[in-house]
């Protein structure tokens, strides 16, 4: 099987990403606290192997390639989707934060109206350029 | 939008990575293409009527 530059990436990132979880439940196995620093790490190693499994390269043909056409259609497609699960996600987190802890979290509930806010806006924004 | 790329390219004896190669994508665009999962550009739409000696018109239809 050849190695090509998709499954080093996949194979590096995927070691990784299992080292940083492994330490970060390790940590929570032995009542350390869990923070910032891993959870970032995790989330990080954890992006970067996802992203390597899904792009190739047009010299070695191995999977579509970010910058052409079909890697741009895939990347505005699961832009949207994303979008919506992130919107979802935030909601869910508001009605957690409310329900189970009894408290409002501000901070959130600006970020949530915002994540609202942002695809219209947006929308808005780049539609202008095409009147 | 329906395409006849996959019989054009079979009938010229072409593989989806040349065809790929010609046209500098890569071989899942080819493929994604022939099964509709996707409309090409107007730009890959020339590009894949010229490698395959047909005009865009006798390509593609609605």
């Amino acid at each position: 099987m050849k190695m090509t530059t998709r499954k080093w990436g996949a194979a590096l990132f995927g070691a990784g990403t299992a080292i940083a979880a492994g330490f970060t439940v390790y940590k929570w196995l032995t009542g350390q606290s869990v923070g910032f620093s891993e959870l970032t790490s995790t989330a990080i190693l954890l992006g970067s192997f996802l992203s390597a499994i899904t792009w190739g390269s047009r010299e070695e043909g191995d999977g579509p390639a970010e910058d052409e056409e079909l890697g741009r259609h895939i990347t505005m497609k699961s832009a949207k989707i994303s979008y919506f699960i992130l919107t979802g996600l935030l909601l869910a987190a508001l009605v957690v934060e409310k329900w189970a802890f009894g408290r409002e979290n501000m901070a959130l509930i600006v970020v949530t109206c915002f994540s609202m806010i942002v695809l219209p806006l947006t929308e808005w924004i780049v539609s202008r350029q095409y009147r | 939008m329906e395409n006849k790329i996959k019989q054009l390219r079979k009938l010229k004896g072409i593989s989806q990575e040349e065809l790929a190669r010609v046209c500098g994508v890569s071989r899942q665009t080819i493929n994604a293409i022939e099964n509709n999962k996707y409309d090409p550009s107007l730009k890959l739409a020339f590009q894949l009527a010229r490698a395959l000696g047909v005009t865009v018109d006798e390509l593609f239809h609605a």
